[in-house]
Order: structure tokens, then C-alpha cells, then sequence
């Protein structure tokens, strides 16, 4: 019988899934951010609500926001293999991963956006048309810098979800934490060991979490 | 300097259109404030948005110094929106800037350049007397420093026309005053037409030389607020400088007049040359927009016969000789009721 890796033992692998799951998230968090606030402002501008309506453009992109939204990340996963092929020359490893990662919280950041654009009030954008702004201008000088904090409320939330996502991509090949959890403590029943990267998990994302929060109160303060 | 034609708003809704402006015809004249008076939901807001083409109206056309607004490009719009500065009940600030950077704003936008701005956000800082609050945050002032960043901005572009949503509406009595004395200081000093609308009387009797009366979306009545006061049937101009009291008296009239024409012994006068008792009943003197001018109820009976009515006729007669306007009841005829504008009706 072979004896149980210990926590010892195991620290080099835990630092190695660690580094993978950075790997996978913070590239998918940075295009995520990017990508949904453009979703974001589009869904916004073109809603009945917003300064530029277009009704089937703005039909037409919720419909695939939502279908993205409605399928389990697991899924997403599998179905987009062919896509991260094509994109990433592999669907095996970390880098890999940040195909379906992506693709799964963009949608999700975009409602983020958008639902923090329409809390800017009317007015402001209606000062700023009365001034001569253009739409750009109303977007990048009124509608983003006014919801900064929702903005950077829902970055939180969607890295915390990138993470937990991350878990998943790891069982198809992704490696990282979650992979690393689940070979330890599912396949090996090594329950220490299994504890390190659960514990490990868990800070991650308090620190997340918490850097967030205090960024937004950081923007509150402001008002 | 404004010419509005044949202007109509119209909003779907569940229960049928709703005519917000139908076919509203007015002129703003260079440098004059013209103040736009009506209830709740008259559509003046409407009407104001109309004037920059924030809202797009359904007919007619909006003219600023001879120019169509209405048949201008998207880029041109925008150019002449910057002869037009706005003002809201609501601010409307950017929360997420300075001071300094809400008076700049405008500038921004129009792509001139930091140092040019700064100098001319300190400029209007210093008309404004906020010079020390440059570098706070709008959520740190009152509402009436707030209104005071409002115009500010509004004028950073030098616009010709400044247009005043409400702008006192949110502010107590005492801010109200100081703020509408800014924006006659502004009229005044810079040569700003200015185009507002209010529910509030006292808006129209502090600064304003013109005036209209809107109602479901009409205009009912409008002219020089001093014209409009010396005609003793204008309902506005009783609403300006209004005349209480009853008309129980056997005839009881409402004087109208320039007092700078009319002789301040007036009410003796007439009591010498008619040979009848004429007592106040109500309205007064008061200085609207430059000129003093007078609304008077008075009774008019003979001397020892209270009850008698004496000849209508001959005291209008005397008061057209005078050519002294005038509105003369006698008992029995329809009520004397000119006064159709109530305060703050919203
Ligand atoms: N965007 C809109 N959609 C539908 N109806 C509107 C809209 N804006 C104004 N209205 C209607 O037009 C009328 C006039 O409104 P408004 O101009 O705001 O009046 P005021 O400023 O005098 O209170 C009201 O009946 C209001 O409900
Ligand atoms: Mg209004």
C-alpha cells in the first residue's frame, strides 16, 4: 500500500494549481470586463429606457445574452470544445480554459452593466446631451464614471464567479485549485490535504471580496 | 432671438395621445426673461425640452436667431446646443466629479483645451461665489450651492440662451431668492436671454419682463408682464398682482395702470371729480420688471346712499378720459372673477 501524500508533500503542487488558476481567471476576468461593458453599454443605449433606442438590435443581443446565461457553466464547457479548439489550438490546459470562462461571464457582466447604467439618473445624461455631448461622450464622461461603484460591485461579483467557474474548467483539463481539490479529495480521499486547497479557495475569494468592497466604499466616499 | 411656430408634442399612451404641447406659437425676445407659467403637467417642461430639441416635436418649428434647429443635422445640432445652456430643478451634477469639473464640463466636451478651461471655470466660480468649493464633491453642498454649480456650468459655453427648468422648485423660500437674483444678475450682466418655466408666481413677479400662461398644453394668455398687469381683465396679470377682495360693493372696479403716468393721489382724485366715496378694497402697488405699476379693487358708492349704485357709465367714461384701464362691476353682474391662475396649483 502506498502511503498517503501529506500536506508537506503536497505544498509544491498546491503553489503549481494556484498559478493555474490565476492563469485561467485573471485573463478571462480582464476580457470578461472588457467585452461585458461593451455588451453592457450596447444593451443600455439601445433599451427603450436608453438615449439611443433600438428595439430589434437590443431584441436580438438579450436573446443571445440570455441563452448564454440560462445554460450551466458545465455545459457551456463541453459545448464550446470545438470553439476552443479553433481558438486556442487546444482544449486541454489552463490557457485553454479562458475560452469558455470568458464566453460564460460575459454575458453575466454585461446585465451587470447594463443594470448599473440604468441607475444613473436621467438627468445627468440629459445635461450632458443638452451641452452638446455626443453618445461616446455620454458614455465614457456620464454613464460609466456615475456608476463606477455598481460597476466595480458587479467586477467583484463576476471574479468570485470566475473562480468558482474555474473549479469546473479544471475537471476537463483546466487544472488549477479545483482539479487539484477534487483529484486529492475525491480520487485520493487524502482529507488534509483536500482541507489546504478548500482553505486556500475560501481566502482567495474573501480577498477578493473584501478589496472590492472597499474600492466601492472607497467610490461612495466621493458622492 | 427664440421664435417658436405652430410647436405640437404629442406622447402615445394606453389611453390615447396626450397633446403635452398643441401648436404653441411664442417669441423670446433678445436679452429679455421670459418666463413660462403653468400647473403641474401643462406641459412646460415639454415645451422647454422642445426649445433644444431634447425632445423632438411632432410638428411645427423652433427657431434660435433665425435659424431651424429643427431641420439641423446631428453634428450641427450639437454645435448650436452650445448656445444654449440648461438648468435643472434637479441639478443634474456629476456626482462622480468636482466642482470645478461639473462648471467644466461643457467646455470638455467641446474639446478646449485644460488651461483655458480652468481659467474660465475660476471666472464663473468667482460670479457664482463658490470659489471655495472648487475641489468639493456636489453630494457635499446645499441645494441652493448645488443650483449655484448648475448655472455655472450652464454658462461655461457662453451661451446666448440659458433655459430654466424649475431651477428654484427644489429650494427653500430664502435660496429662491438668492438664486433667482443671480440669474437676473446673469440677465443683466451678461446679456443672457433667458427662456424658464415655473409653477411659481413669485418667479414670474421677481425677474421676469415677459410672460405666458400655459394650460393643458396651450398657451391661454402672454406679453410683457408689465402689459399684462396694467389690463385689468388679464387673468395672468391679476394672478401677478392680484386684486382680492369682494364685489358686493354697488359697484366695485379694478384699476389698472403705469403708476410712473398715474398720479399717486389717484383714488382722491377720483373721489373729488366724480363726487363719490371710492374705498380700497384690495391689490397695491409693486415694481415689476423695471416700471412701478398698479392693481387696485376699489368700491365705489355715494356719498350718504351706500346702497344706491351710482352710474356706471359715466365712471367708466371718466376713467377712459383718464385713460386709466379699467374693469367696472356693478352688483348683479357676473361674478368679478379674473383671477383663473391659482399659485402653485401643482
Ligand atoms: N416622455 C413622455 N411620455 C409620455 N408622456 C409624457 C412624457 N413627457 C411628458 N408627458 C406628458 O405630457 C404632459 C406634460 O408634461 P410636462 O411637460 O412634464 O408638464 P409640466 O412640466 O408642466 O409639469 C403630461 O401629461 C405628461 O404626463
Ligand atoms: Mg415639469
Amino acid at each position: 500500500m502506498i502511503a498517503k501524500t501529506t500536506v508537506q508533500e503536497a505544498l509544491p503542487e498546491v503553489w503549481a494549481a494556484t498559478v493555474e488558476t490565476a492563469i485561467m481567471v485573471v485573463p478571462a476576468f480582464v476580457l470578461t470586463v472588457l467585452l461585458g461593458t461593451a455588451l453592457g453599454v450596447v444593451l443600455f443605449l439601445t433599451s427603450s429606457v436608453g438615449p439611443t433606442p433600438r428595439k430589434g438590435l437590443n431584441s436580438v443581443l438579450g436573446a443571445i445574452v440570455n441563452v448564454g446565461r440560462s445554460l450551466p457553466f458545465i455545459i457551456l464547457l463541453i459545448a464550446l470544445i470545438p470553439l476552443t479548439r479553433l481558438v486556442a489550438g487546444t482544449a486541454i490546459g489552463p490557457w485553454a480554459a479562458i475560452v469558455p470562462l470568458t464566453i460564460g461571464s460575459v454575458p453575466f457582466f454585461g446585465r451587470v452593466v447594463e443594470a448599473a447604467l440604468r441607475e444613473v439618473e436621467r438627468g445627468k445624461v440629459e445635461a450632458a446631451t443638452a451641452m452638446g455631448a455626443t453618445t461616446r461622450q455620454v458614455v465614457t464622461k456620464v454613464l460609466l464614471p456615475e456608476s463606477l461603484a455598481g460597476l466595480v460591485a458587479g467586477a467583484t461579483l463576476t471574479l468570485v464567479m470566475l473562480i468558482g467557474f474555474s473549479a469546473m474548467a479544471g475537471t476537463i483539463g483546466g487544472g488549477g485549485l479545483g482539479d487539484f481539490a477534487i483529484r486529492y479529495g475525491y480520487q485520493r480521499f487524502n482529507t488534509p490535504v483536500l482541507l489546504v486547497a478548500v482553505v486556500l479557495l475560501i481566502v482567495i475569494v474573501q480577498a477578493v471580496q473584501s478589496t472590492g468592497d472597499a474600492l466601492v466604499r472607497g467610490l461612495a466616499h466621493r458622492r | 432671438m427664440i421664435t417658436v411656430q405652430q410647436l405640437t408634442k404629442t406622447f402615445p399612451s394606453p389611453h390615447g395621445a396626450v397633446h403635452a404641447v398643441d401648436d404653441i406659437s411664442l417669441e423670446v425676445e433678445q436679452g429679455e426673461v421670459f418666463g413660462i407659467l403653468g400647473p403641474s403637467g401643462a406641459g412646460k417642461s415639454t415645451l422647454l425640452r422642445c426649445l433644444n430639441l431634447l425632445e423632438r416635436p411632432t410638428s411645427g418649428r423652433v427657431l434660435l436667431d433665425g435659424e431651424d434647429l429643427t431641420a439641423l443635422g446631428p453634428k450641427a445640432l450639437r454645435d448650436r446646443r452650445r448656445d444654449m445652456g440648461m438648468v435643472f430643478q434637479q441639478f443634474n451634477l456629476l456626482h462622480a466629479r468636482s466642482v470645478a469639473d461639473n462648471v467644466g464640463f461643457p467646455l470638455e466636451i467641446a474639446g478646449v483645451p485644460r488651461r483655458e478651461r480652468d481659467a474660465r471655470v475660476a471666472e464663473l466660480l468667482d460670479l457664482v461665489g463658490l470659489t471655495e468649493r472648487a475641489k468639493a464633491h456636489p453630494g457635499q453642498l446645499s441645494g441652493g450651492q448645488r443650483q449655484r454649480v448648475g448655472i455655472a456650468r450652464a454658462l461655461a459655453a457662453r451661451p446666448k440662451v440659458l433655459l430654466c427648468d424649475e431651477a428654484t422648485s427644489a429650494l427653500d423660500t430664502e435660496t429662491t431668492t438668492q438664486i433667482l437674483d443671480l440669474l437676473a444678475e446673469v440677465n443683466r450682466r451678461l446679456g443672457v436671454t433667458i427662456a424658464l418655466i415655473t409653477h411659481e408666481l413669485e418667479v414670474i413677479r421677481r425677474i421676469c419682463h415677459s410672460a405666458a400662461l400655459l394650460d393643458a398644453g396651450r398657451i391661454t394668455e402672454s406679453g410683457k408682464v408689465v402689459d399684462l398687469v396694467i389690463d385689468p381683465r388679464s387673468s395672468l396679470g391679476e394672478a401677478i398682482l392680484p386684486t382680492d377682495g369682494p364685489d358686493d360693493y354697488p359697484l366695485t372696479a379694478i384699476l389698472a395702470f403705469d403708476a410712473d403716468r398715474v398720479s399717486g393721489a389717484l383714488i382722491s382724485q377720483i373721489t373729488r371729480d366724480l363726487d363719490l366715496d371710492v374705498s380700497l378694497i384690495g391689490g397695491g402697488l409693486e415694481r415689476l420688471a423695471g416700471h412701478e405699476v398698479g392693481r387696485l379693487r376699489v368700491g365705489i358708492s355715494h356719498p350718504g346712499d351706500p346702497a344706491s349704485a351710482p352710474d356706471k357709465a359715466r365712471i367708466e367714461d371718466y376713467l377712459r378720459g383718464r385713460d386709466i384701464p379699467a374693469l367696472v362691476h356693478a352688483l348683479g353682474d357676473a361674478p368679478l372673477t379674473v383671477a383663473a391662475t391659482k399659485e402653485d396649483a401643482a
